[in-house]
């Protein structure tokens, strides 16, 4: 799950935001923060980004993966710098010098 | 030297008045944090005992008439500055056309209706941002989510149809989030269509 993935909400914690539990939407901006990605729904009618918000990535699941390249959210992260947190691979959430940010995999805030 | 005194007061005047007279507000508080400090997500500055929100704005330019609400809460330590100039720029990722736009199959379906392909994502591109650009200068856009990512705002833009679209004008909306110094950040370039008026 990454920059640009199509991504599922499956968490009932945004609905203030207009987003609700099953609703697909995309990774809009590369790094996670406080182990969070910025995803916009979609309306499904008009294919417009209609909502956003902070989701947590436990909170999402992956639908469509693009295949954004590690030099493609290199250049978008903050300051270009690589140390952003800005993927989740297998429970991990990792940044692009391979170190992990949580300990035990699919526990997040381990 | 009655004159030089009349001179010096026109020019003390000049200058205040310059300085209050500008169309663009720059907001500010005591905090030394912003969106920029926070790595765009804002928090509480305890030294200052500034809230996240206020963090959120310190140091982000409006049009005077149409600006977030100034005091937000009690004790809001906030302030407008009047400025006579404004250096708009924006952090809008090109790949947000080349990769997303064009390629993720129901946004693509949208910039096709419109007569574009790949070929011309560089032109919507630049239409988009010159568009946000000029708009964002005159006070055209719409406030919307506040939070501690910033004030989110949507932007319209006026893309005319290109092969057989010729001579149609497109208008939908485009999300950005004010950074501080006049900075916008790209949210999603496709954040919603114009309502037609009656």
């Amino acid at each position: 799950m990454k920059y640009f993935d199509r991504v599922r909400v499956i968490s009932d914690d945004y609905e203030e935001y207009g987003i609700k539990r099953g609703d697909e939407g995309h990774i809009l901006l590369p790094e996670i923060r406080y182990g969070a990605f910025e995803f916009h729904r979609e309306d499904p009618v008009t294919g417009m980004d209609d909502a956003s918000a902070a989701v947590k990535v436990k909170d999402l699941e992956l639908v469509i993966d693009y295949h954004a390249t590690d030099e493609m959210i290199l250049d978008a992260l903050p300051l270009k710098n690589p140390a952003w947190p800005c993927k989740v691979e297998n429970g991990f959430i990792v940044n692009l010098l391979g170190e992990k940010a949580n300990k035990i995999a699919y526990d997040y805030d381990s | 030297m009655i004159m030089d005194v009349f001179e010096n007061l026109f020019g003390l005047f000049r200058t205040k008045t310059d300085k209050y007279g500008g169309l663009w507000v720059k907001r500010f508080n005591i905090s030394k944090e912003n969106l920029d400090t926070c790595n765009g997500v804002a928090k509480p500055d305890p030294k200052t005992r500034t809230c996240a929100i206020c963090v959120a704005l310190n140091d982000t330019v409006f049009h005077l008439a149409n600006r977030p609400r100034l005091s937000r809460h009690l004790h809001c330590k906030c302030e407008h500055m009047q400025e006579q100039e404004l250096n708009a720029t924006l952090d809008f990722d090109m790949r947000k056309i080349t990769h997303y736009l064009f390629v993720h199959p129901s946004k693509a379906g949208l910039i096709e209706s419109m007569g574009y392909t790949i070929e011309d994502a560089l032109e919507v591109y630049n239409a988009i941002a010159a568009n946000a650009l000029a708009r964002y200068a005159e006070g055209d856009y719409e406030l919307d989510v506040l939070n501690c990512n910033g004030q989110h705002i949507d932007i319209e833009i006026a893309l005319p149809g290109k092969r057989e679209k010729v001579g149609h004008i497109y208008e939908f909306y485009t999300g950005w989030i004010a950074y501080p110094h006049g900075k916008l950040k790209n949210a999603t370039p496709f954040a919603g269509w114009k309502e037609k008026e009656a």
